[in-house]
This record gives C-alpha cells, structure tokens and sequence, in this order.
C-alpha cells in the first residue's frame, strides 16, 4: 500500500493542506515536520483512523468519536473531510471522505439498521437450517437501503457511517472492486507515545487524561482497550513485554512445529533472540521458563538487570521492532508519531537506516521535530505542514 | 567560489560554538556552507536546503558501529581550499580561548577531495594534497601502517563522486528501484566508462597537469607518453572488459561528477533528486560492507579510532 497524496480541507488546526509523498523515492520514509501545536499528529490521527477504521464495522465507533468533535454545516451540505490517492493491489485510486446531512438527494440516508445485522440476529435465533422469515418492516427496509446504496453507487459513493444522530460519512471512490478496501484498512498502523491524546477515543476516554480521581491510570487503560479493537494501533511502551513474550512463544511453537514436521527443531527462536540481541548494547535478552518475564542480562556476566538499568531508548528501539516482526508489518502505511523521544541524536540518525532494514516495503510517514532523524534522507523526502498566516483584523 | 573572510570567520566560529561537536570528532569536508547553522535545526531547515549537503555522503557511510555513540559531527566547509583555511582557523581560534570552544582539537580531522591540481598545507606534517595521497596510499590501496598519523585525508581517487561509479557497484545500479538511464538511454557502466575514456584528450586539466597524472599513475605502465597515447592505452585495455584496476587508476585521473550528473530516470522523479537517493543507496553499501580496503571506510575507522584514544 502506498500513501501517495492527501488533501485536507479543515480539521482541526489544519486547513486547506495538500501533501504528496512520492512512490518512486528511495528510501519511501518522510518525516512530516512543522511548529508545536502545527496539526502533525491531528494529521496522522485523521489519516490513520479514516483509513484503518471507514472499511471495518468493528471499528466504527473509533471513527464516530473523531467525527463528534467537529462541527459541520448545518443543511443541507456535503463536508469534504479529506481526500486520499492511494496505490494498493496494483490499482491506484482516490477516496474522499465527505460528510453530509441525513436528507441526501431528497433520501434519508440513515442506514443505521444494519439489515445483515438483524438477519444474523434472526438466523442464530431460528438456527442455521432454516430459512429466515423477514417482517414486511425488515423487508422495506431493505428494499429501501438497497435503492439508497444503488443511488450512492451511481455517484461513486459508499456510505460509511452515522454519527451524531443526523450526520453520515460517505467516501467517494473510483474504485471499481470496493471488497479490496477492507484489506487495505488493515495495512494502515498507527505508533505513537501513549502520552498523547488520542482523537478516536470518546469524550469520556479522553477528558480520563486530566481527570484528578482517574489519575491518569484509566486513561492508559482506555488505550489499551483501544488497541484491542484496532489491530494497527501501538504505543511505545516501556518495553512491550507482552509483545516480546508472545514473539517468544510463537519462535518456540514454529520451532515446535518444524520437529513435528521434519523430525527436527527449528531456529525461529535462536534468530530471535539473536535479532533482538543485536538491537541492545553489551545486554542480552530473554524470557522466563513461565514465559511471564523478559528477562535483561549484561552479556558475559551472571544475574539479570533491574529495569532501572534499562536504556529508554534501547527499550523503545526494541519494542518498535518487535511490533513491526510481530505483526508482520510490510507493504503497509506506517505513520509514527514523535519516534524520536527518548532517543540521542545519533539514535534519531539511525532509526531511519534501522526501519529500513527492519521492513523493506512499508510507507513511514515520521512526524517529528529532528533534524538528526531528516539528515538520514534527503531533502526533498521531508514533508512540511507550514504554519498558515493570520490575517490581520 | 571560496568563502570570504568574514564568511569564514563566521563559520569557524559556528562550528566551535556548536554544542553538538562536544566530546566528538569533527570532520571537516567539501561542500556549501549554507547548510551549517548552530541553532534552531529542525525539519523545516532541513527542507528547504536546495540539495542534500556533500559532508551527509561520508556521514552516510559510516559503519554500523560509528553510529550508534559519539558518531562524528560533519561540517560542509566550501572548496577544498577553504576546508584547508577551515581547520587552519579552527585551530587558532580554539586556541586563544580554548573555554570558549566545544573543540577538542585533538579529534579534528578534515577529508578533501585529491583533485588533480594540488593544494598546499602550512604548517602540517605534510606539504601539500600530493604528498598526503602518496603517504596514505600505496597505489590503489589504502597504506594501513600509516593511516593513523594522518589528520587531513585526501580521497584516494580524484574526487569523492569517483566513488559512485566504481564497477563494485554494478548490483545496486542493476538492482535500483528505479530504471536508470544516462544521457537518457539504457543505463551502462561500460558506456560510462567508455566516455570518460574518449573524453580523456578533451581534458583541459589533465593535460595542463600531465605529469603529476603520470607520476599518478606510474604503477599501471599505462603508455604516458602524450595525452593521446595515455588515452590509447586506456582503450586498449578496456577492450579486456571492465577491470576494477582500470576503472580506479582511471578514475585517479578523471573527473567523474560530469558523468555522474548524465544519470537520471524516465521515471517521475526529478534527475538530481534521483541522484541524491542514488548516492545514499550507495552510501548504505559502503556503510553495511563496512570493509577496511575501501578507502572512505577505512578514512572514516581511522578518524573513530584517534578520536578514541
């Protein structure tokens, strides 16, 4: 998949913004650079929840909670959101996500009952064999959403969801196969420091961050309920140790697999521990025999480290490259959000170099504030969101 | 054009007040100064920069190990004329007020282009840019027993895009994302070379400093007669095929950078930006090789190790 154009009309601090990030560019990373407060990581947040969230219905609600926090139009009106030229399965193409009221062409666009939902619902109730009976309700229903999807298909539309009672999200598209669409959602990841806020979570979720009685704890949690529902969420935790654990456990299976298989084991977990070894500095890295601790070591050396021995940066750099392996993340958009912190300049330098080795094929879109993390690139690789002149009143 | 006094006494100045050459290396190189600023670097800056800076190839092409603590700091510092007045100011200036300065000048290094002209050096352990070449590299190979007493390095071919043609790059031209063209054909190593090779009695340079190229390359026993014959020579032992000797004592005598800049794509991306990818690929290959007979790696490990010491 690759990011090749976005447009934004208005969200947030952005307006009027056109970036193109080109697919011939060796290496495809770009840092996206502008002033404290400049809209970088609304931009990343809007990118990553339109597009891993619009084409999934599980994850709707993410998108539903972005959306409440803008303000449209009231009549009568579509929004253009943003726009988006993407490469993806050999096809290019543009979605452009608009918002419009209920009352679109003289129809109701709510499309809030799902009609698959409730037959579904209907079909577990009666049990698989039989043939659902539709109510005369549920079938106008259909019949209804059905010309509604026919009208919004004969305008390269796609409905994509309700949001604040009388709003609905439509994508334009000039796709033909909208079924590769859902793929694609799930090739768009998002990593960030788990200190920011996040604009898909709800109100609630958010207002937790400075929340006296939640202490900030709950907010942490409501981020990890987050990345439960969306797979291509990450923050750079301390030392993802459940990632670490299960990168482990699945090396040791594939190992145990292959002595199943062909009579002998296998050296998924020996090029493991050597990989992630080769990210830490005079330190080795492994995992209890219970598989519920990392264990840190110096190298040559007996008893393991506190994690107040630990480097801030060495742990960041290993739980990035953990998630990236853990999920098999290549030919994919990956936007990263201020991966610099906590790590030296010459770390800022190296990342670059390292993401590319740790996978090859993937579109890194890195907002940032380091010049050491631009020097690794050239120039024309770094993408700006320029501060927009004020008008005087 | 070479700086002007004041351009060069500000830029020695920026340079020993950069807090970022703390407990580092420094290394002086060839390239715009425009790009040199002591404060407020961020992306924006980096952007805007017409071109990537010259000193960011050696930076690129340091070993994996170099980069990870005390990576030196490269400073861009005009011709090679200016590089060499560059390290001379330095280390006057640092001395009349060494508390005032982030320099420790006993790891300020600098690496210049060889060129075909030579400069002069005062006051260094060596007189001039021939005599450092000729003490740091035994022909086409880098002189390992003497690299460590050097603190201003010359290339060991005559300019450091010398370095982006050698045959050892065959594969990463071959295997470029983007189709290469030169002179908007097919792109060829062998026609390249072929070029420089016809080019050679059109080489105003070369002929006006004929025996320094000679002396040069005296190993090769190459027919240094005449121009002409030299160009002879050439020809006829490329027409063996593509011998990395060749090419290297070749390219010890003839400016690259006109052929580099024939190399562009028809693909949509703009010919000099392609370049700047193309010379970071190739900076990435030097860097992951990490192979001591390679002159920059070996400049760059002998810089690391007296900063070391």
């Amino acid at each position: 998949m690759f990011l090749k154009k976005i447009s934004i009309e208005k969200f947030r601090v952005l307006k009027d913004i056109y970036i193109q990030f080109e697919q011939e560019f060796t290496p495809t990373i770009f840092p996206l650079g502008s002033l404290n407060g400049g809209g970088k990581s609304s931009l990343l947040q809007l990118v990553f929840t339109l597009l891993h969230c619009s084409f999934n219905k599980q994850r709707h609600q993410y998108l539903v909670n972005l959306l409440s926090i803008l303000t449209f139009p009231k009549r009568d009106t579509i929004t253009t959101l943003a726009k988006f030229d993407i490469w993806h399965d050999d096809k290019e193409f543009y979605l452009e996500f608009m918002v419009s009221d209920n009352n679109f062409e003289g129809q109701n666009l709510n499309l809030n009952v799902f009609v698959e939902d409730v037959e579904e619902l209907e079909q577990k109730r009666l049990g698989e064999a039989l043939e659902v009976n539709h109510s005369p309700l549920l079938k106008e229903e259909k019949s209804r959403q059905a010309k509604i999807h026919h009208l919004l298909k004969s305008k390269e539309m796609l409905y994509v969801t309700h949001f604040d009672n009388e709003k609905v999200l439509l994508c334009k598209t000039n796709l033909d196969d909208t079924d590769i669409l859902s793929k694609m959602s799930d090739k768009v990841y998002l990593a960030a420091p788990s200190t920011q806020v996040f604009l898909f979570l709800s109100e609630k979720e958010k207002g937790a961050v400075l929340s006296r009685e939640s202490g900030g704890e709950n907010y942490l949690g409501y981020i990890n309920d987050a990345k439960e529902n969306l797979t291509g969420f990450f923050t750079y935790d301390f030392a993802s140790t459940d990632l670490i654990i299960k990168s482990f456990e699945k090396a040791r299976d594939k190992d145990f697999e292959g002595a199943l298989e062909h009579g002998e084991y296998g050296e998924h977990l020996k090029i493991l521990t050597a990989e992630l070894n080769s990210l830490l500095i005079d330190k080795t890295i492994t995992v209890n025999k219970q598989l519920s601790n990392i264990v840190f070591k110096l190298e040559n050396e007996e008893g393991k480290l506190l994690p107040e021995d630990l480097s801030h940066g060495e742990l960041k750099k290993l739980s990035i490259y953990i998630w990236l392996k853990y999920y098999d993340i290549e030919d994919s958009l990956v936007l990263m959000d201020e991966i610099e912190i906590g790590l030296h300049p010459d770390w800022q330098y190296e990342i670059v170099n390292e993401l590319q080795e740790w996978s090859k094929n993937n579109q890194f879109i890195l907002a940032t504030h380091s010049y050491e993390l631009c020097q690794a690139l050239t120039p024309s690789h770094v993408k700006e969101l320029e501060p927009k002149l004020i008008k005087a009143k | 054009m070479s700086l002007t006094a004041d351009e060069l006494e500000n830029h020695v100045k920026t340079i020993l007040s950069s807090k970022r050459i703390k407990n580092k290396a420094v290394i002086l190189c060839e390239g715009d100064i425009s790009s040199v600023k002591n404060v407020g670097l961020n992306p924006t800056m980096y952007r805007n920069l017409e071109r990537k800076p010259d000193a960011d190839f050696y930076k690129a092409c340091l070993p994996r190990n170099m980069r990870k603590n005390n990576s030196p700091q490269f400073f861009n510092c005009g011709s090679r004329s200016d590089v060499i007045k560059v390290y001379v100011q330095l280390k006057t200036l640092h001395a009349t007020n060494p508390k005032n300065s982030y320099l420790d000048i006993n790891r300020l290094f600098a690496i210049i282009d060889l060129d075909i002209q030579k400069a002069n050096i005062d006051n260094y352990l060596f007189q001039d840019t021939e005599e450092i070449f000729y003490d740091l590299y035994n022909e086409l190979e880098i002189n390992h027993n003497n690299i460590d007493s050097h603190i201003i390095f010359t290339t060991g071919l005559i300019h450091k895009e010398a370095y982006f043609l050698l045959p050892l790059l065959t594969d990463i031209f071959a295997n470029y994302k983007n189709r290469l063209s030169y002179m908007n054909d097919e792109f060829s190593l062998k026609k390249i070379y072929t070029d420089i090779i016809e080019d050679i009695d059109k080489d105003k340079d070369l002929s006006a400093n004929f025996d320094r190229v000679c002396n040069r390359i005296n190993f090769s026993r190459l027919n240094c007669s005449t121009v002409g014959d030299l160009k002879n020579a050439f020809i006829n032992q490329f027409h063996h095929g593509i011998d990395n000797r060749l090419i290297q004592t070749l390219f010890l005598i003839r400016k690259i950078k006109p052929y580099w800049e024939k190399i562009s794509t028809r693909e949509n991306i703009d010919a000099e930006k392609l370049r700047e990818q193309l010379a970071l690929e190739i900076a990435k290959f030097y860097a992951d090789k990490d192979d001591d007979n390679f002159h920059i790696t070996a400049i760059l490990k002998s810089i690391y190790r007296q900063a070391c010491r």
